[in-house]
């Protein structure tokens, strides 16, 4: 077996594994950590009724909402901070009120998505703790090097994941300010209910709708059909030629072995007789 | 939509309304953005399955080449590469690319593990913080592809188990978006399909290792000890009328003042007639360890030394669907010939019938999820709604067989009132099941095949079906071969009277014949196997030697019963069985009645 010492060439994978594993094990470990520290943090700030709570109950509760980010629930995540909202905010608030709240919603999202980063994409605070860092690991051969092509991709992915997610959430929430600002939702409901009565109209175009959702719908049963692969077009057919005609050929197959349990009994009854008339006739 | 969108669809729309509804607008606004960033994800999502999945289309290269109906080896490497061959865009969701690897090939593990394994993990991440490590990506023939990239390939190797046939089906993949609220998994037909030949021992040409006389003939020709054409003095005897002239022995009949005639030796070719038994108990087991992979490598090995020594070789292979001649051939080209119908012989038919039950439900169900997993979907696999079953298992397998039937139906090109039988009768569906297990190259193993029904069901049958192929063999016979006879003879000792008779035949006729009888354990049954264990005895280690007791007992039966006929009996597919059919063969090219001297 040839070890470090003896070997002339450049060390290898298996001499740096051993030396680089406690190394990495830590990394992995602080980078979870953290990762599940600061997210169970926030959700916890978020729930403002837990300050009310003594220690040991705030910790369980810290405790339970790990677990649920541990075993992928971030929708339980996003209940918790419906709940809590559900309970504490106050009823009856005009729309004006919503930009105070907006950094309170985006911090909400972001709790919400990196709960699920955890399981999904394995290193999200550990990827941006070597980044920050600036830990550069080559991670195909488990040893910290100097710099790789791998190493700047990574990084590169890292930088470009973080930068997509923060557009990609506060353009969602920006998007869901203007739906909420522009649908008859709430006080401008009455209004735009006496506006409709007041033209004659129904009480929402909802012809119009209804047109539009048929349209839709048109569309998208013939898009999906055009989808379909040949094999699965065919089963299709075959599956609604099925249930056209399943009662009578569950009659025909039932008839049919109803004959064929007959049959073997027969045959069996037959064997029978035979073994008893040949122990008779000796 | 995976029910983790759908939890949280459901929790966004009831947030919604309630915010709605009591004017609570944070509540509204978080509801409402999670909706919207729900549909985000969808459209990206689309947009990937409608643009860019069609683009996706993976080559495989096996040893290099991109080309099907070549041959590989048995228990040889083969070198698998996988190249994209076409440029694609990922954002924001995982592509997972897996090459499904048939039954007949072992994956080997790359060195190193996956690109994105970490290292060795310790106790405390294996067992408590396991989660927050990478997956383990080093599934050699598997891969991961996140950001946009544009062509990717990667390699694996894999070791064919046993000769046959190796049919790569295609890319199994799966493309989720980042947050596993959308999924599909499909299944990218890439056909290739390989015919495996046996594997062998080279070990060139046997040769006694004394010396028997001063010429040695021409390659391919071997002098027996009988009176016949050839060019070396057998013997002198009397001449008797008919004699020709020029064989009288001038000289010894002047002193001895009788006509004496001179008797020269034969120059003969001595063939082998390999007897391949693949009856379906033969064919039990995960492919490399059934009793036919024994044999084949036996033949295989015989052919191939009885091809260097210049022996023709030829054979007779049977099973349940008849029997297959193959006449006497020499060289190399003969060889090949010979390998490529032993390969061929190695394919599974049809399974006999097995009844059915849920292990085997489900491993078709396992089966048709991995390669046919559009089949299975609810939208265009329709049945027939029912009230009943009520509780919820049962309205769950009730699902799987109406799908299930669906899609066999599908594949098969089954009638409809076929698909109705499968539902309603167990005996077809478990037919179509097995038929379609058997046809992706899944071994006869639970669940394809019960073990009750693995049993030889109709050994007398068998047996009258190899005496007729022995002599059918010798009927094709010249004079002095060997016949090798591979088959499970060990579960057949009470009813060797029905083989018996052809084996008197062939030994009549101045063949030799010699059994090769493959054991279950791939050893040869000794009574010191419970010697040979130490320490604490396991259960395995208990049945083992309990399995070799009882094989020791039924080959002492068989090699008694053969051995007053003449005939030698081998046990398990080892290199010692080789060594006696060469011995044998060795005595056959000489005429002696045993064999002499150290082999090789």
């Amino acid at each position: 077996m040839s070890t470090a010492a003896d070997s002339n060439g450049p060390p290898t994978d298996s001499n740096l594994t051993d030396a680089s594993d406690s190394q990495w094990n830590a990394i992995w470990i602080i980078g979870g950590l953290l990762q599940l520290l600061a997210i169970s943090l926030l959700i916890e700030l978020l729930l403002g009724f837990t300050e009310s709570l003594g220690l040991m109950l705030r910790l369980s509760l810290l405790a339970i909402i790990m677990t649920c980010i541990v075993l992928r629930l971030g929708w339980l995540v996003l209940v918790a901070i419906q709940v809590s909202l559900f309970f504490q905010e106050p009823m009856r608030q005009p729309l004006e009120h919503i930009p105070s709240g907006l950094f309170f919603v985006l911090a909400s999202m972001f709790a919400m998505v990196a709960a699920m980063k955890i399981p999904q994409s394995h290193r999200f605070v550990t990827d941006v703790f070597l980044t920050l860092f600036r830990i550069e690991i080559d991670q195909g051969s488990s040893t910290i090097s100097s710099n790789t092509s791998e190493t700047k991709n990574r990084r590169l992915f890292v930088r470009l994941s973080l930068a997509i997610w923060a557009l990609h959430g506060t353009l969602i929430v920006l998007f869901a300010v203007f739906l909420l600002t522009k649908v008859p939702v709430g006080r401008q409901y009455d209004s735009w209910l006496q506006w409709s009565l007041q033209n004659g109209q129904a009480v929402w175009p909802g012809a119009l709708l209804m047109v539009l959702m048929i349209a839709l719908l048109v569309v998208v049963r013939e898009n999906a059909w055009r989808q379909l692969e040949p094999s699965q077009a065919r089963l299709y057919l075959r599956s609604i030629r099925l249930i056209a005609n399943y009662r009578d050929l569950f009659g025909f197959e039932r008839h049919r072995l109803r004959q064929l349990r007959k049959k073997q009994s027969a045959i069996s009854a037959n064997n029978a007789f035979g073994k008893s008339y040949s122990k008779g006739s000796k | 939509m995976t029910r983790r969108a759908q939890l949280f669809a459901v929790a966004g729309m009831i947030g919604l309304c309630l915010g709605l509804i009591r004017g609570q607008t944070t509540l509204s606004l978080i509801s409402l953005a999670s909706l919207l960033w729900i549909l985000s994800e969808w459209l990206l999502f689309y947009w990937h399955v409608r643009f860019q999945l069609p683009l996706l289309s993976p080559l495989r290269f096996v040893n290099g080449d991109s080309e099907a109906n070549r041959s590989l080896w048995a228990e040889r490497i083969v070198e698998v590469r996988v190249q994209l061959a076409r440029e694609i865009r990922l954002f924001g969701v995982t592509l997972e690319l897996q090459d499904v690897v048939p039954e007949n090939l072992d994956l080997i593990p790359s060195a190193g593990g996956g690109t994105r394994s970490g290292p060795s993990k310790s106790w405390l991440v294996r067992n408590f913080l396991g989660f927050i490590n990478a997956p383990d990506d080093s599934v050699p023939n598997q891969k991961r592809l996140e950001l946009g990239f544009a062509q990717s390939e990667w390699r694996y190797s894999a070791r064919v188990r046993a000769a046959g046939n190796v049919v790569f089906p295609g890319f199994r993949l799966t493309l989720q978006s980042t947050h596993s609220l959308f999924r599909i998994e499909k299944f990218i037909r890439f056909e290739q399909a390989f015919r495996a030949l046996p594997s062998f021992v080279d070990a060139g040409e046997y040769r006694s290792l004394t010396k028997k006389s001063n010429v040695i003939p021409r390659h391919g020709v071997h002098r027996l000890l009988r009176s016949g054409m050839g060019s070396e003095l057998l013997e002198l005897r009397e001449y008797a009328p008919g004699d020709p002239f020029k064989s009288i022995a001038w000289k010894v009949s002047a002193k001895r003042d009788q006509w004496m005639t001179r008797q020269y030796e034969s120059e003969v070719p001595a063939r082998v007639q390999l007897i391949v038994d693949g009856s379906s108990t033969t064919r039990v087991g995960g492919f490399g360890f059934r009793l036919l992979d024994q044999m084949t490598f036996v033949a295989a090995s015989i052919g191939k030394m009885a091809t260097n020594a210049g022996d023709p070789v030829g054979g007779v292979l049977l099973d349940e669907r008849g029997s297959r001649r193959l006449p006497p051939m020499s060289g190399e080209k003969g060889f090949q010939i010979l390998l490529r119908a032993l390969g061929d012989f190695s394919i599974n038919p049809s399974p006999p019938p097995s009844p059915l039950n849920q292990r085997l439900l489900d491993a078709a169900w396992g089966l048709l999820s991995q390669r046919y997993p559009e089949l299975l979907d609810f939208k265009v696999n329709q049945y027939p709604f029912s009230f009943f079953p009520i509780l919820p298992n049962s309205r769950a397998r009730r699902r799987q067989r109406y799908l299930m039937a669906g899609a066999l139906g599908e594949i098969c090109g089954l009638s409809i009132r076929e698909q109705v039988a499968m539902i309603h009768d167990d005996v077809t569906m478990a037919r179509r099941i097995q038929e379609l297990l058997n046809r992706s190259g899944i071994p006869w193993i639970a669940p394809v095949i019960a073990l009750a029904e693995s049993r030889d069901r109709e050994p007398i049958r068998r047996m009258t079906q190899l005496a007729e192929s022995i002599l059918t063999a010798v009927g094709h016979a010249r004079d002095n071969e060997v016949f090798v006879v591979m088959s499970d003879l060990l579960n057949c000792v009470g009813i060797l009277e029905f083989l018996l008779p052809a084996v008197k035949l062939a030994v009549a006729k101045h063949h030799r014949v010699s059994f090769v009888c493959p054991t279950s354990t791939f050893r040869r049954p000794s009574r010191s196997v419970a010697a040979n264990l130490s320490g604490n005895w396991s259960t395995d280690d208990l049945l083992f030697v309990a399995e070799q007791a009882r094989l020791q007992i039924q080959a002492e039966q068989l090699q008694r019963e053969l051995h007053r006929y003449g005939a030698s009996v081998s046990l398990s597919g080892e290199k010692n069985a080789i060594r006696l059919i060469m011995a044998e063969l060795e005595a056959a090219k000489t005429g002696r009645s045993k064999f002499q001297g150290a082999s090789r």
